[in-house]
């Protein structure tokens, strides 16, 4: 399987490339008045409007740096019901990707009760990097909004 | 000896394969590609800060519908040999690259099987599509200049070819059967003929292409 690393605060973090839809530029962020400091804003993803969500805020640090390396990475995840919901996670050095395959994929299952959202980890270099999962990730507030915000049309 | 390669600095332009190739490692890494300073250097490049313009002009782009290929259309890959232009389904190109030698078989190199190429490291069969169509070569022109390398359904081959014009989007519904007047060669191994901007292209059959390889090559 395919995992796109991403940086969250001083942590590097996995994500399974299957639920990744896109990943973008830091785009142009129209600010939601009301919405929790880790909601930057909504963005045009062609023409759905997509919660931009920074995961560096989400992880107790500052908003992230405008860089070129900091991007958004549009994921997909599927709703209990069945629905397809879109969120923009705005993460800072998304630059690379790591295929796992055979006994390296994710050889560690977690079972965290506080930390629902990292799903396993695996060994990039020398750092043990957890893979998360995009649906738990999100604080409930955050994905109330967004699953308002990001219906697929059709 | 150099000096080490120092992280920040473009050592691969002084000491690497784009300068006089003194560094120490590159007897063990081969290329600065595979060592981890040029890595980090890459890196270094997306650490800028944005260009002004830059965020504005991806918004307006990403706010557009996805430009999707109009239905009943393929892509595929055209590329030039001798004065026929020919067209293969673009899931079948694995590369197009620059000419490279043709390691010749001994007791096998012929007219059709022309001998072994090698891409990225892995022995590859080369042959002459030229030859096994039936196309006569241009007297003006030089020798082939690109190379296609193409997956087909028994194995990989690499082609020689005069040139290379990206992928077009042909249309499945006008394909039309190749007259008969052309070579049996020629017929045997192709789909139909596709017209793309005002051009007519042979496309190939992987298949019957495949099968034709390995008849007139000697490997079957």
């Amino acid at each position: 399987m395919l995992y796109l690393l991403f940086t969250a605060g001083a942590r590097r973090y996995a994500l399974a490339a299957g639920s990744v839809v896109e990943v973008v530029p830091l785009l142009r962020l129209d600010p939601l008045p009301g919405a929790p400091p880790s909601v930057r804003g909504l963005f045009s993803y062609r023409g759905i409007p997509v919660a931009a969500v920074d995961v560096s805020v989400l992880s107790g640090g500052g908003e992230a740096p405008e860089r070129m390396s900091t991007r958004i990475v549009i994921v997909s995840y599927s709703e209990a019901g069945g629905a397809i919901r879109l969120v923009g996670l705005l993460a800072t050095s998304v630059t690379e990707t790591v295929a796992r395959s055979g006994k390296h994929e994710a050889p560690s299952r977690l079972n965290l009760p506080d930390a629902p959202w990292i799903e396993s980890a695996f060994v990039v270099g020398d750092e043990v990097v957890p893979c998360v999962r995009v649906e738990a990730f999100l604080p409930v507030e955050i994905r109330a909004l967004v699953d308002a915000r990001s219906e697929r049309p059709g | 000896m150099s000096a080490p390669p120092l992280a920040g600095s473009d050592c691969w332009n002084r000491i690497g394969v784009s300068g006089d190739g003194s560094c120490d490692r590159l007897g063990e890494l081969v290329h600065c590609r595979n060592c981890p300073v040029f890595s980090e250097g890459g890196r270094v490049l997306f650490e800028r800060s944005l260009p002004p313009g830059y965020s504005a002009e991806w918004t307006a782009l990403l706010a557009l519908p996805k430009p999707e290929a109009p239905a009943g259309t393929f892509a595929a890959a055209l590329f030039r040999v001798g004065d026929e232009w020919l067209a293969l389904e673009v899931a079948h190109v694995v590369q197009i690259g620059g000419i490279r030698p043709v390691r010749r078989i001994p007791h096998r190199s012929g007219e059709v099987l022309l001998g072994l190429v090698n891409v990225d490291g892995e022995l590859v069969l080369c042959a002459s599509l030229s030859a096994l169509l039936g196309i006569p070569p241009v007297a003006a022109e030089a020798e082939p200049a690109r190379f296609l390398a193409v997956s087909l359904p028994g194995g990989r081959w690499v082609f020689p070819v005069q040139e290379v014009d990206g992928v077009h989007q042909l249309d499945s519904a006008s394909l039309v059967p190749l007259p008969s007047t052309l070579s049996e060669a020629r017929t045997r191994h192709a789909r139909g003929l596709a017209r793309t901007e005002g051009r007519t292209v042979t496309l190939l059959d992987p298949d019957r292409l495949d099968a034709g390889l390995r008849e007139r090559g000697g490997l079957a």
